[in-house]
Protein backbone atom coordinates (compact mmCIF):
# COMPACT_ATOMS: atom_id res chain seq x y z
CA UNK A 1 0.00 0.00 0.00
CA UNK A 2 2.84 2.36 0.98
CA UNK A 3 4.72 1.45 -2.18
CA UNK A 4 1.65 2.18 -4.32
CA UNK A 5 1.27 5.62 -2.74
CA UNK A 6 5.01 6.25 -3.09
CA UNK A 7 4.87 5.52 -6.82
CA UNK A 8 1.71 7.55 -7.41
CA UNK A 9 3.31 10.60 -5.75
CA UNK A 10 6.63 9.94 -7.50
CA UNK A 11 5.01 9.78 -10.95
CA UNK A 12 3.04 12.99 -10.32
CA UNK A 13 6.24 14.73 -9.21
CA UNK A 14 8.04 13.38 -12.28
CA UNK A 15 5.25 14.84 -14.41
CA UNK A 16 6.11 18.34 -13.14
CA UNK A 17 9.84 17.68 -13.30
CA UNK A 18 9.77 16.39 -16.86
CA UNK A 19 7.37 18.98 -18.24
CA UNK A 20 8.99 22.05 -16.63
CA UNK A 21 12.56 21.34 -15.53
CA UNK A 22 14.39 18.48 -17.19
CA UNK A 23 14.06 17.09 -20.66
CA UNK A 24 14.46 13.44 -19.73
CA UNK A 25 12.00 10.48 -19.92
CA UNK A 26 11.49 10.02 -16.16
CA UNK A 27 7.82 9.05 -16.54
CA UNK A 28 8.74 6.34 -19.02
CA UNK A 29 11.38 4.82 -16.72
CA UNK A 30 9.49 4.99 -13.47
CA UNK A 31 6.17 3.79 -14.90
CA UNK A 32 8.02 0.71 -16.18
CA UNK A 33 9.59 0.14 -12.76
CA UNK A 34 6.18 0.58 -11.13
CA UNK A 35 4.70 -1.97 -13.52
CA UNK A 36 7.54 -4.41 -12.83
CA UNK A 37 6.74 -4.22 -9.13
CA UNK A 38 2.97 -4.22 -9.40
CA UNK A 39 1.59 -5.98 -12.44
CA UNK A 40 -1.95 -4.70 -11.99
CA UNK A 41 -4.49 -3.22 -14.39
CA UNK A 42 -4.88 -0.03 -12.35
CA UNK A 43 -1.11 0.55 -12.67
CA UNK A 44 -1.50 0.42 -16.46
CA UNK A 45 -4.47 2.82 -16.26
CA UNK A 46 -2.59 5.27 -14.02
CA UNK A 47 0.53 5.11 -16.22
CA UNK A 48 -1.55 5.79 -19.33
CA UNK A 49 -3.16 8.79 -17.62
CA UNK A 50 0.20 10.27 -16.52
CA UNK A 51 1.72 9.58 -19.96
CA UNK A 52 -1.21 11.30 -21.70
CA UNK A 53 -0.95 14.29 -19.35
CA UNK A 54 2.77 14.49 -20.16
CA UNK A 55 2.03 14.58 -23.89
CA UNK A 56 -0.43 17.43 -23.33
CA UNK A 57 2.08 19.38 -21.22
CA UNK A 58 5.12 18.78 -23.45
CA UNK A 59 3.10 19.29 -26.64
CA UNK A 60 4.41 15.99 -27.95
CA UNK A 61 2.49 13.89 -30.44
CA UNK A 62 -0.59 13.04 -28.36
CA UNK A 63 -0.60 9.38 -27.36
CA UNK A 64 3.07 8.70 -28.19
CA UNK A 65 4.17 8.26 -24.54
CA UNK A 66 1.27 6.02 -23.55
CA UNK A 67 1.66 3.99 -26.74
CA UNK A 68 5.42 3.51 -26.19
CA UNK A 69 4.84 2.64 -22.56
CA UNK A 70 2.22 0.03 -23.41
CA UNK A 71 4.55 -1.58 -25.92
CA UNK A 72 7.21 -1.72 -23.18
CA UNK A 73 4.71 -3.28 -20.75
CA UNK A 74 3.88 -5.87 -23.37
CA UNK A 75 7.61 -6.65 -23.83
CA UNK A 76 7.98 -7.01 -20.06
CA UNK A 77 5.14 -9.53 -19.90
CA UNK A 78 6.16 -11.45 -23.02
CA UNK A 79 9.88 -11.70 -22.17
CA UNK A 80 9.05 -14.12 -19.33
CA UNK A 81 8.19 -16.72 -21.95
CA UNK A 82 11.70 -16.59 -23.36
CA UNK A 83 13.90 -15.81 -20.36
CA UNK A 84 14.14 -16.66 -16.68
CA UNK A 85 11.40 -15.03 -14.57
CA UNK A 86 13.78 -12.80 -12.61
CA UNK A 87 16.34 -12.09 -15.32
CA UNK A 88 16.85 -8.42 -14.53
CA UNK A 89 19.62 -7.98 -17.08
CA UNK A 90 17.19 -8.72 -19.92
CA UNK A 91 14.59 -6.33 -18.48
CA UNK A 92 17.29 -3.70 -17.98
CA UNK A 93 18.41 -4.06 -21.59
CA UNK A 94 14.79 -3.85 -22.82
CA UNK A 95 14.21 -0.75 -20.67
CA UNK A 96 17.36 0.99 -21.92
CA UNK A 97 16.71 0.26 -25.59
CA UNK A 98 13.00 1.16 -25.37
CA UNK A 99 13.70 4.42 -23.53
CA UNK A 100 16.32 5.41 -26.08
CA UNK A 101 13.96 4.67 -28.98
CA UNK A 102 11.17 6.58 -27.19
CA UNK A 103 13.53 9.54 -26.55
CA UNK A 104 14.35 9.73 -30.25
CA UNK A 105 10.71 9.40 -31.35
CA UNK A 106 9.45 11.92 -28.76
CA UNK A 107 12.25 14.42 -29.69
CA UNK A 108 13.98 14.70 -26.32
CA UNK A 109 17.22 15.99 -27.89
CA UNK A 110 19.89 13.32 -27.41
CA UNK A 111 23.21 14.51 -25.99
CA UNK A 112 26.13 12.73 -24.31
CA UNK A 113 24.83 13.69 -20.86
CA UNK A 114 21.42 12.37 -21.88
CA UNK A 115 22.91 9.02 -22.96
CA UNK A 116 24.81 8.76 -19.68
CA UNK A 117 21.62 9.49 -17.76
CA UNK A 118 19.87 6.84 -19.88
CA UNK A 119 22.32 4.28 -18.49
CA UNK A 120 22.56 5.57 -14.91
CA UNK A 121 18.84 6.12 -14.33
CA UNK A 122 17.74 2.51 -15.11
CA UNK A 123 20.67 1.17 -13.07
CA UNK A 124 19.55 3.22 -10.07
CA UNK A 125 15.95 2.22 -10.62
CA UNK A 126 16.98 -1.40 -10.89
CA UNK A 127 19.07 -1.42 -7.73
CA UNK A 128 15.96 -0.04 -6.02
CA UNK A 129 13.80 -2.73 -7.63
CA UNK A 130 16.22 -5.53 -6.76
CA UNK A 131 16.53 -4.53 -3.12
CA UNK A 132 12.74 -4.34 -2.91
CA UNK A 133 12.37 -7.81 -4.48
CA UNK A 134 14.99 -9.31 -2.16
CA UNK A 135 13.27 -7.81 0.86
CA UNK A 136 9.85 -9.09 -0.20
CA UNK A 137 11.31 -12.60 -0.83
CA UNK A 138 12.95 -12.66 2.61
CA UNK A 139 9.67 -11.84 4.34
CA UNK B 1 -3.88 -12.79 -14.71
CA UNK B 2 -1.34 -12.65 -17.52
CA UNK B 3 -4.09 -12.88 -20.14
CA UNK B 4 -6.15 -10.13 -18.52
CA UNK B 5 -3.02 -7.91 -18.37
CA UNK B 6 -2.31 -8.46 -22.07
CA UNK B 7 -5.97 -7.80 -22.90
CA UNK B 8 -5.99 -4.53 -20.93
CA UNK B 9 -2.68 -3.45 -22.54
CA UNK B 10 -4.23 -4.03 -25.97
CA UNK B 11 -7.37 -2.07 -25.00
CA UNK B 12 -5.26 0.86 -23.74
CA UNK B 13 -3.13 0.70 -26.89
CA UNK B 14 -6.32 1.07 -28.91
CA UNK B 15 -7.25 4.01 -26.67
CA UNK B 16 -3.85 5.62 -27.37
CA UNK B 17 -4.41 5.25 -31.10
CA UNK B 18 -7.90 6.78 -30.81
CA UNK B 19 -6.41 9.62 -28.73
CA UNK B 20 -3.76 10.18 -31.40
CA UNK B 21 -6.36 10.31 -34.18
CA UNK B 22 -9.06 12.37 -32.44
CA UNK B 23 -7.17 14.56 -29.94
CA UNK B 24 -8.55 17.74 -31.51
CA UNK B 25 -12.18 16.70 -30.91
CA UNK B 26 -14.24 16.73 -27.69
CA UNK B 27 -14.00 15.18 -25.12
CA UNK B 28 -10.23 14.86 -25.70
CA UNK B 29 -9.85 18.59 -26.40
CA UNK B 30 -11.62 19.34 -23.09
CA UNK B 31 -9.25 16.97 -21.32
CA UNK B 32 -6.28 18.74 -22.97
CA UNK B 33 -7.56 22.17 -21.99
CA UNK B 34 -8.31 21.04 -18.41
CA UNK B 35 -4.90 19.43 -17.84
CA UNK B 36 -3.03 22.41 -19.31
CA UNK B 37 -4.98 24.94 -17.25
CA UNK B 38 -4.50 22.99 -14.02
CA UNK B 39 -0.77 22.46 -14.54
CA UNK B 40 0.22 25.81 -16.10
CA UNK B 41 0.55 27.65 -12.75
CA UNK B 42 2.82 25.14 -10.97
CA UNK B 43 4.76 24.52 -14.20
CA UNK B 44 5.45 28.25 -14.65
CA UNK B 45 6.52 28.54 -11.00
CA UNK B 46 8.91 25.59 -11.36
CA UNK B 47 10.33 26.96 -14.60
CA UNK B 48 10.93 30.40 -13.05
CA UNK B 49 12.63 28.69 -10.10
CA UNK B 50 14.90 26.85 -12.56
CA UNK B 51 15.86 30.14 -14.27
CA UNK B 52 16.66 31.74 -10.90
CA UNK B 53 18.78 28.75 -9.88
CA UNK B 54 20.75 28.82 -13.14
CA UNK B 55 21.21 32.58 -12.94
CA UNK B 56 22.01 32.84 -9.21
CA UNK B 57 25.79 33.14 -9.48
CA UNK B 58 25.86 35.23 -12.58
CA UNK B 59 24.13 38.43 -11.55
CA UNK B 60 26.97 40.77 -12.56
CA UNK B 61 27.45 39.15 -15.95
CA UNK B 62 23.68 39.20 -16.51
CA UNK B 63 23.57 42.91 -15.66
CA UNK B 64 26.36 43.66 -18.14
CA UNK B 65 24.68 41.57 -20.82
CA UNK B 66 21.39 43.36 -20.18
CA UNK B 67 23.06 46.76 -20.55
CA UNK B 68 24.81 45.62 -23.72
CA UNK B 69 21.51 44.39 -25.13
CA UNK B 70 19.88 47.74 -24.36
CA UNK B 71 22.68 49.62 -26.14
CA UNK B 72 22.38 47.38 -29.19
CA UNK B 73 18.60 47.78 -29.19
CA UNK B 74 19.06 51.57 -29.16
CA UNK B 75 21.49 51.23 -32.05
CA UNK B 76 18.85 49.25 -33.93
CA UNK B 77 16.27 51.97 -33.15
CA UNK B 78 18.70 54.61 -34.37
CA UNK B 79 19.25 52.77 -37.67
CA UNK B 80 15.48 52.38 -38.13
CA UNK B 81 14.94 56.07 -37.39
CA UNK B 82 17.58 56.98 -39.93
CA UNK B 83 15.78 54.88 -42.55
CA UNK B 84 12.42 56.37 -41.56
CA UNK B 85 13.85 59.86 -42.00
CA UNK B 86 15.21 58.98 -45.41
CA UNK B 87 11.84 57.57 -46.43
CA UNK B 88 10.05 60.66 -45.08
CA UNK B 89 12.28 62.94 -47.00
CA UNK B 90 11.77 61.01 -50.22
CA UNK B 91 8.12 60.03 -50.06
CA UNK B 92 6.59 62.09 -47.22
CA UNK B 93 5.42 58.99 -45.44
CA UNK B 94 6.83 56.83 -42.65
CA UNK B 95 8.27 53.38 -42.96
CA UNK B 96 5.82 50.55 -42.30
CA UNK B 97 8.58 48.43 -40.77
CA UNK B 98 8.11 47.23 -37.20
CA UNK B 99 5.22 45.86 -35.23
CA UNK B 100 3.15 49.04 -34.90
CA UNK B 101 -0.01 47.64 -36.54
CA UNK B 102 -0.18 44.70 -34.17
CA UNK B 103 -0.89 43.85 -30.56
CA UNK B 104 1.33 41.83 -28.26
CA UNK B 105 -0.04 38.88 -26.31
CA UNK B 106 1.99 38.17 -23.16
CA UNK B 107 2.64 34.50 -22.41
CA UNK B 108 4.45 32.75 -19.59
CA UNK B 109 7.11 30.14 -20.41
CA UNK B 110 6.19 26.85 -18.74
CA UNK B 111 8.79 24.49 -20.17
CA UNK B 112 11.59 23.95 -22.62
CA UNK B 113 13.12 21.20 -24.71
CA UNK B 114 16.76 20.48 -25.33
CA UNK B 115 19.80 21.11 -23.18
CA UNK B 116 19.14 23.16 -20.06
CA UNK B 117 21.17 26.19 -21.18
CA UNK B 118 20.62 25.76 -24.92
CA UNK B 119 16.94 24.93 -25.42
CA UNK B 120 15.66 24.63 -28.97
CA UNK B 121 11.98 24.88 -28.11
CA UNK B 122 9.96 26.73 -25.48
CA UNK B 123 6.46 25.89 -24.33
CA UNK B 124 4.31 28.92 -23.51
CA UNK B 125 0.98 29.21 -21.75
CA UNK B 126 -1.00 30.68 -24.63
CA UNK B 127 -2.75 28.56 -27.20
CA UNK B 128 -5.63 28.36 -29.63
CA UNK B 129 -8.04 29.63 -26.95
CA UNK B 130 -6.06 32.89 -26.83
CA UNK B 131 -5.93 33.18 -30.63
CA UNK B 132 -2.37 31.94 -31.14
CA UNK B 133 -1.74 30.38 -34.55
CA UNK B 134 1.11 28.45 -36.13
CA UNK B 135 3.70 30.72 -37.76
CA UNK B 136 3.19 33.75 -35.48
CA UNK B 137 6.27 35.64 -34.31
CA UNK B 138 7.32 35.57 -30.66
CA UNK B 139 9.45 38.40 -29.28
CA UNK B 140 11.03 39.66 -26.08
CA UNK B 141 11.53 43.40 -26.25
CA UNK B 142 12.88 44.04 -29.73
CA UNK B 143 14.47 40.60 -29.93
CA UNK B 144 13.24 37.58 -31.82
CA UNK B 145 12.44 34.60 -29.60
CA UNK B 146 11.12 32.38 -32.36
CA UNK B 147 8.13 31.25 -34.36
CA UNK B 148 5.06 29.38 -33.16
CA UNK B 149 5.61 25.80 -34.31
CA UNK B 150 2.43 24.23 -33.01
CA UNK B 151 -0.56 25.04 -30.85
CA UNK B 152 -2.92 23.24 -28.50
CA UNK B 153 -5.87 24.53 -26.44
CA UNK B 154 -3.87 26.50 -23.86
CA UNK B 155 -0.22 25.88 -24.77
CA UNK B 156 1.95 26.61 -27.81
CA UNK B 157 5.46 25.65 -28.78
CA UNK B 158 7.97 28.27 -29.84
CA UNK B 159 10.67 27.14 -32.27
CA UNK B 160 13.80 29.07 -31.30
CA UNK B 161 16.25 30.40 -33.92
CA UNK B 162 18.81 27.78 -32.79
CA UNK B 163 16.49 24.87 -33.68
CA UNK B 164 17.31 22.85 -36.79
CA UNK B 165 13.78 23.41 -38.09
CA UNK B 166 14.00 27.22 -37.84
CA UNK B 167 14.42 29.26 -40.99
CA UNK B 168 13.59 32.91 -41.76
CA UNK B 169 14.71 35.70 -44.04
CA UNK B 170 17.10 38.18 -42.46
CA UNK B 171 19.17 41.22 -43.31
CA UNK B 172 22.04 43.17 -41.83
CA UNK B 173 21.01 46.47 -40.34
CA UNK B 174 23.78 48.61 -41.82
CA UNK B 175 24.21 47.30 -45.36
CA UNK B 176 20.80 45.63 -45.87
CA UNK B 177 22.58 42.46 -46.94
CA UNK B 178 20.03 39.70 -47.29
CA UNK B 179 20.47 36.10 -46.13
CA UNK B 180 18.66 33.22 -44.49
CA UNK B 181 18.61 32.82 -40.71
CA UNK B 182 18.94 29.12 -39.93
CA UNK B 183 19.18 27.10 -36.74
CA UNK B 184 22.00 24.61 -36.34
CA UNK B 185 21.01 22.92 -33.09
CA UNK B 186 23.28 24.89 -30.75
CA UNK B 187 23.59 28.19 -32.58
CA UNK B 188 22.18 30.29 -35.42
CA UNK B 189 23.77 31.13 -38.74
CA UNK B 190 23.15 33.84 -41.32
CA UNK B 191 23.43 31.73 -44.44
CA UNK B 192 23.16 32.01 -48.22
CA UNK B 193 24.67 35.50 -48.32
CA UNK B 194 25.98 36.33 -51.80
CA UNK B 195 29.78 36.42 -51.71
CA UNK B 196 29.89 39.93 -53.22
CA UNK B 197 27.70 41.35 -50.42
CA UNK B 198 29.21 42.94 -47.32
CA UNK B 199 28.83 41.51 -43.84
CA UNK B 200 30.93 42.59 -40.88
CA UNK B 201 31.82 41.20 -37.51
CA UNK B 202 29.56 42.63 -34.81
CA UNK B 203 26.89 43.74 -37.27
CA UNK B 204 23.27 43.35 -36.16
CA UNK B 205 20.97 40.97 -38.00
CA UNK B 206 17.25 41.71 -38.12
CA UNK B 207 14.36 39.85 -39.70
CA UNK B 208 13.44 40.90 -43.23
CA UNK B 209 9.80 39.96 -42.79
CA UNK B 210 7.69 37.25 -44.37
CA UNK B 211 4.01 37.89 -43.76
CA UNK B 212 1.09 36.25 -45.51
CA UNK B 213 -2.22 37.97 -46.31
CA UNK B 214 -3.56 37.23 -42.80
CA UNK B 215 -0.57 38.90 -41.17
CA UNK B 216 0.91 35.57 -40.05
CA UNK B 217 4.63 34.96 -40.28
CA UNK B 218 7.81 36.68 -39.20
CA UNK B 219 7.56 40.45 -38.75
CA UNK B 220 10.30 42.71 -40.14
CA UNK B 221 12.88 44.64 -38.14
CA UNK B 222 13.13 42.27 -35.14
CA UNK B 223 16.65 41.75 -33.82
CA UNK B 224 17.97 38.20 -34.23
CA UNK B 225 21.49 38.80 -32.92
CA UNK B 226 24.90 40.04 -33.96
CA UNK B 227 27.51 38.48 -36.18
CA UNK B 228 30.32 36.84 -34.25
CA UNK B 229 32.31 35.13 -37.02
CA UNK B 230 32.21 35.02 -40.80
CA UNK B 231 32.80 32.00 -43.01
CA UNK B 232 33.86 33.33 -46.41
CA UNK B 233 35.64 31.37 -49.14
CA UNK B 234 36.26 33.46 -52.27
CA UNK B 235 35.76 30.50 -54.62
CA UNK B 236 32.27 29.75 -53.28
CA UNK B 237 29.14 31.64 -54.37
CA UNK B 238 27.81 32.17 -50.83
CA UNK B 239 29.19 33.15 -47.45
CA UNK B 240 27.73 32.58 -44.00
CA UNK B 241 28.14 34.00 -40.50
CA UNK B 242 27.54 32.77 -36.98
CA UNK B 243 24.95 34.86 -35.14
CA UNK B 244 24.91 35.33 -31.37
CA UNK B 245 21.51 36.31 -29.94
CA UNK B 246 21.33 39.30 -27.60
CA UNK B 247 19.05 37.39 -25.26
CA UNK B 248 19.59 34.06 -23.52
CA UNK B 249 16.62 31.91 -24.39
CA UNK B 250 16.83 29.72 -21.30
CA UNK B 251 16.40 32.79 -19.06
CA UNK B 252 13.12 33.88 -20.60
CA UNK B 253 10.09 33.44 -18.38
CA UNK B 254 7.75 35.78 -20.21
CA UNK B 255 7.53 36.36 -23.95
CA UNK B 256 5.14 38.16 -26.31
CA UNK B 257 3.31 36.76 -29.29
CA UNK B 258 2.73 39.27 -32.10
CA UNK B 259 -0.96 39.11 -32.97
CA UNK B 260 -2.04 40.71 -36.23
CA UNK B 261 -4.63 43.46 -35.79
CA UNK B 262 -7.91 42.75 -37.57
Amino acid sequence: MKLNLFFIILLLLMLFLESALLSFPFIFFWSAIFFLMRKKIWVILFSVFVATALDYLRLSVIGITSFSLLILFLFIIIQKQFFEAADYKVILAILMVCSLVYSIVAAYGITLAFLLACIINPLLAFSFLKSYMNRSQNR
Amino acid sequence: MRKSLIASILIFTLFSLILYSYHDYPPFSWLESGIQQVFSGPQAALYTWKINMLDRDRTDISQLKKEKREVLEKLSDYENLKKDNEALRGQFETSSEGVSSTRLLPAVVVGSMGRMEVPYRLIISAGRNQGVKKGMTVVFGKNLVGKIGGTSSSYSEVILPVADSFSALGKTIENNTIGIIKGKGDFTIFDQVVIADTIQDGELIVTKGELDKDGLGVYPGIIVGKISSINKVETKPFQSAKVIPLIEYYKLYKVFVIMPQK
